[in-house]
């Protein structure tokens, strides 16, 4: 295998290497090992690790910009509020793989089963997409598995995380070991609840369709009911129904069909409402 | 003892934490040339043609090695068939059927021009499962898919039934189990034009000492070949350095230059032996109090492409069918079947967890029919000196199986146990817990079967300095036999651990010892290095008589000479200097097993290591993930000569087994690919998935072994697999009769 290398130092000249056909890596995470596997067999990889960017900002949102590491995240302590986050990143992969890993990396990659990008759909996240510094919500920026909303020349500079105050939080991926694996299925539940009533619902699931799914007029059944657990059964069921997951080498659409319901059951269970 | 039995450190620890022990990748030798295989990437086909002129003019690319250059092109341990290199006009039957080898200036430059060999294959249906084979249409290889059997014939099997008054049939199936081990295959060879040398990562060095020699046409004494530090075996490295060696050194061979073949991730899963997929059926009698009557069994190996060592896992499987209880009536098939995917082969258990966990399922099975508890009947039926093994085999000495029963009783506090359980299920609608038994039983050693190779030599030198020097034909491949050698040396001459040094074994130093498989290391290499340590420190002692001393003791490390402390460093130097022999040759073999293999009735093994384990579960019903919390374990192995290293057997046993039972697949595409080639698909646990793990031995003496040992590698695995299907049978009352047990077809079944 071979192919040219690139480290840009600034944001212009990362644009032209990209627009030239590079293709860009920070941790390589994911990009080496689908090139190891001959998916990828790009001519240029363009290292982004040189160029110089802030690492995170918590006062408006969280801001994690390009080449900032899951640990990075993990160890700042402004972060720590984010409580639904700390714990989907605790589950990425390895200590070694979270010292090279990026979240950016992880929405550059845009696998319905990243972690980080299922975490994104619950914080309403937007992506700054660069060299125009452009907004996007990132349910438009993901396209498909592995599509972006990229023009040639341009690139993720950042991704901001909108803060959920007063809401209670479940995360779950369900793999066949309890790390260092890619997920049959997950979830990431945020809740916010007032007076014994539902005020606000968020429930994303991720590896049960080509990209995160989350679906608003389900969530919206919730508002304004008390959580009970016969609703959560109910709306189980319809989840259940609605997603269109594919058989693969890790698991059969069958089964992550009922775990779809099943994780929203146990998301129940577990934040004791 | 001073040593033997106590808490040492493993005498490769330091080396090995701080990266400095040598393993084959990390040598390199000057002109050093780097192999890549050409694989067909079809399951089953006839090679048509091929054509390696092109890749021959890729840049860096020094040789190509096809069917042509190749020898003696026939290979096989108990049949020969398979080839070295697929010849054109022969048959491809499976998708990582060596068909060239290139050797090339760099190993991207190899990597790179096997996709320009141009071939062509006449694609033939694969045939892919046990069943497909059975209907013999189209044949894999020979004139039969059912290659081999292997039968027990014993006592009157139709009376056995008609005295039983349960009698039940269960059909049984397990996975494939990749070794997973952290170094992948990797050999260097360097042919001189008149002498081989091979380096490499390896179990059995003299199996690659025979096979290089036969292939390449040389006499042994020309073939050297040395194990380097290798990181885990599991089975995996026994027969299959063979068969990369061979690659290494028919490249040097043509080029004489020194060739290294490092198989990446990929390669090794694709061509390399795995642990047998099976089928079995069970017919079992018991009386209304729980006692077997009669034991039926057919169980069906998928050999894949090749029959490599199946026959001889056979072996193991037909003699384990009736797990480790009394029983007159036994009549056992085991067929060796061939299909079109990768040769399977030796795995930690060789062929007996498949059969151990059928067994072991009918036990519970019939507990819960009998209104037994499971441990009761397991009890009522375990072996005992003067009872027989499913072969007949009647028993003499070291049977501590019904100890192994009693401790994990005990330790496990099984009764108070079972009630927490009990529960913590009435308190939990969603999770649910069982506890689950197994109790084994484990051959040592090769047996009647592999009696010919069952000989060990030992080298021991004591250097004038008193420091000491091991050779033994033997391996370590991380299960601690350098240290047990090193404890068994200090015990015997009074030399501290930290001045013995054990070699990687040499094959034109040592004699040919037989494989390092089949637990029987410290059994035999151990006993190769006692007789050669006894043997100097009886010349010592003869030595120190002729000078006059009256009473000589040996004593934490220092010898005492007629009430006088000397330093063996002082005893080295003085009898070195006396011309006293302080090397010596141990050789340990054992006495001829009667075996009828016809009726396959007789002495199976030396002796046999006993185990019990007790599992608890949790199962996740919403997701149907299977948890091992917690295991308790006891084998009885005779003797404990290094609590550290067997306790990290047991742990490593229960975990592997684990993996096996809960987590482990291979998966292949409908056109034969194996679609789980790297650890990404291939779950193995992790440090996040273990249980805690409660060890408790039984010593009861092997007359034969060194310090009264046995074996522990391999059984420390087979006891936790069918405990974890019988614990989750428990939680869920759906019978789980099909390794691996996966989340998802618990909640599909749930
Ligand atoms: C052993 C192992 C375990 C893993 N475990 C997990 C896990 O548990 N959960 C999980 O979600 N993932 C896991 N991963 C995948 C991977 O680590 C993560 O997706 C990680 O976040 C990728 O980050 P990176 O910086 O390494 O990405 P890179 O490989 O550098 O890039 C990923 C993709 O994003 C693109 N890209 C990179 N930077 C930019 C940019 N600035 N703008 C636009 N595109 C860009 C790249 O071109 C590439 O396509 C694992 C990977 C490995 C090897």
């Amino acid at each position: 295998m071979k192919f040219n290398y690139a480290a840009p130092v600034t944001l212009e000249e990362l644009s032209e290497l990209k627009k030239g056909g590079g293709k860009l890596f920070s941790g390589g995470t994911d990009l080496f090992v689908k090139m190891r596997a001959g998916v990828l067999k790009p001519d240029l990889v363009v290292d982004t690790k040189k160029v110089e960017t802030p690492k995170l900002e918590c006062d408006k949102g969280l801001r994690i910009y390009m080449n900032t590491t899951y640990t990075d995240i993990l160890k700042s302590g402004c972060a720590r509020k984010y409580s639904l986050l700390m714990k989907i990143l605790l589950e990425v992969g390895s200590p070694q793989i979270r010292n090279r890993g990026t979240p950016v990396g992880n929405l550059g990659n845009a696998s319905p089963a990243g972690d980080f990008l299922l975490s994104t759909y619950v914080y309403d996240s937007k992506v700054i997409v660069g060299p125009s510094m452009r907004e996007v919500p990132v349910k438009n920026f993901v396209k498909g598995p592995g599509k972006v909303d990229l023009s040639d020349e341009e690139f993720i500079y950042a991704v901001i995380l909108e803060p959920l105050e007063g809401y209670t939080t479940y995360y779950e991926k369900v793999g066949r070991r309890n790390s260092m694996v890619i997920s049959i299925a997950s979830i990431a539940v945020a809740l916010k609840i007032e007076s014994g009533v539902i005020e606000d619902a968020r429930i994303a699931y991720g590896s049960v369709g080509p990209t995160v799914v989350r679906f608003t007029d389900l969530e919206e059944k919730l508002i304004g009911e008390r959580p009970k657990k016969e609703l959560f059964e109910s709306l189980a069921m319809e989840y259940s129904d609605r997603v269109k997951p594919i058989t693969d080498v890790r698991a059969s659409a069958e089964y992550r069909k009922k775990l779809t319901g099943n994780l929203l059951i146990k998301a129940y269970l577990n934040m004791n409402l | 003892m001073r040593v033997i039995g106590k808490r040492v450190r493993r005498i490769d620890a330091i080396e090995k934490a701080f990266g400095k022990a040598k393993f084959t990748n990390d040598l390199s030798f000057p002109r050093m040339l780097h192999a890549a295989v050409v694989y067909p990437g079809v399951a089953h086909g006839v090679l048509r043609s091929l054509d390696v002129s092109e890749a021959l003019k890729a840049p860096g690319v020094v040789a190509i090695a096809t069917y042509k250059n190749v020898p003696n092109n026939e290979m096989g341990i108990v049949t020969k068939d398979m080839h070295v290199l697929v010849p054109v006009g022969g048959k491809i039957r499976f998708e990582a059927d060596p068909i060239a080898i290139i050797a090339a200036e760099t190993r991207e430059a190899a990597e790179e021009a096997t996709s320009l060999v141009n071939f062509d294959v006449e694609e033939l249906q694969p045939v892919l499962t046990i069943d497909e084979a059975l209907r013999d249409d189209p044949i894999v290889n020979g004139e039969r898919n059912v290659a081999f059997q292997r039968k027990i014939r014993r006592g009157d099997i139709e009376k056995g039934f008609q005295e039983s008054d349960l009698i039940l049939e269960m059909d049984f199936e397990t996975g494939y189990q990749e070794h997973a081990y952290l170094e992948p295959q990797s050999i260097i060879a360097l042919w001189d034009g008149d002498n081989l040398t091979i380096y490499g990562s390896m179990q059995c060095p003299f199996y690659v000492h025979n096979d290089v020699a036969e292939v390449l046409k040389l006499p042994l004494n020309r073939v050297t070949v040395i194990q380097m530090e290798t990181g885990g075996g599991f089975g995996g490295k026994e027969d299959v350095p063979s068969y990369i060696a061979v690659k290494a050194a028919l490249l040097s061979y043509l080029t004489k230059r020194p060739v290294k073949l490092v198989y990446n991730r990929d390669m090794d899963f694709r061509e390399t032996s795995k642990r047998h997929p099976s089928k079995s059926h069970y017919k079992v009698g018991f009386t209304k109090d729980g006692k077997i009557k009669a034991v039926k069994a057919a169980v069906y190996l998928d050999m894949g492409a090749y029959s490599t060592l199946t026959p001889i896992v056979m072996y193991r499987s037909l003699t384990h069918a009736a797990s480790a209880y009394d029983v007159e009536n036994i009549f056992v098939d085991v067929y060796g079947v061939y299909t079109n995917k990768v040769p399977t082969g030796a795995f930690r258990g060789f062929g007996s967890p498949q059969v151990l966990f059928a067994m072991e399922r009918v036990m519970d099975e019939a507990a819960k029919r009998l209104g037994m508890d499971p441990w009761e009947i397991r009890y009522k039926n375990a072996l005992e000196i003067g009872k027989a093994t499913a072969t007949g085999h009647v028993l003499e000495e070291s049977v501590g199986a019904k100890e192994t029963l009693e401790i994990v009783r005990e330790i496990s506090d099984y009764e108070r146990l079972k009630e927490e359980v009990r529960k913590f299920n009435e308190g939990n609608k969603y999770k649910k817990r069982g506890l689950g038994w197994a109790h084994t039983i484990y051959g040592v050693s090769l047996g009647a079967a592999g009696q010919p190779l069952d000989a060990s030599s030992g080298e021991v030198h004591v250097k004038m300095d008193g420091t000491v020097l091991v050779m033994i034909g033997g391996t370590e491949m991380g299960q601690g036999a350098k240290t047990v050698m090193a404890l068994i040396v200090s015990e015997i001459l009074g030399v501290d651990v930290d001045n013995v040094r054990v070699m990687q074994p040499n094959t034109s130093i040592v004699q040919d010892s037989g494989p390092t498989v089949a637990s029987r290391t410290t059994v035999f290499s151990g006993n190769a290095i006692r007789i050669a340590a006894e043997r100097i420190r009886d010349n010592i002692i003869e030595y120190l008589k002729s000078k006059g001393v009256e009473d000589i003791k040996i004593e934490n490390g220092y010898w005492i000479a007629d009430g006088k402390e000397i330093p063996f460093s002082e005893i080295a130097r003085e009898a070195n200097a006396a011309n006293v022999k302080l090397a010596e040759m141990g050789w340990f073999s054992t006495p001829k097993l009667n075996f009828d293999f016809e009726t396959g009735t007789g002495e199976a093994y030396v002796s046999y290591t006993f185990s019990t384990q007790l599992s608890l579960v949790e199962v996740d019903l919403l997701t149907g993930k299977v948890e091992l919390k917690e295991a308790w374990v006891s084998h009885d192995i005779g003797k404990v000569l290094n609590p550290v290293g067997a306790e990290g057997q047991v742990e490593g046993g229960v975990v592997q087994g684990m993996g096996y039972a809960i987590s482990e697949e291979i998966k292949h595409d409908e056109n034969g690919r194996m679609l789980t080639t790297n650890f990404n698909n291939y779950i193995v646990p992790t440090i996040r998935d273990i249980p805690r793990v409660h060890v408790k031995f039984a010593e009861s003496p092997f007359s034969k072994g060194p310090f009264g040992a046995k074996g522990l590698g391999e059984p420390s695995l087979m006891s936790s697999p069918p405990s974890i299907a019988n614990a989750v049978t428990d939680a869920l009352g759906i019978l789980i009769n099909r390794l691996p047990i996966t989340p998802e077809e618990v909640l599909l079944k749930l």
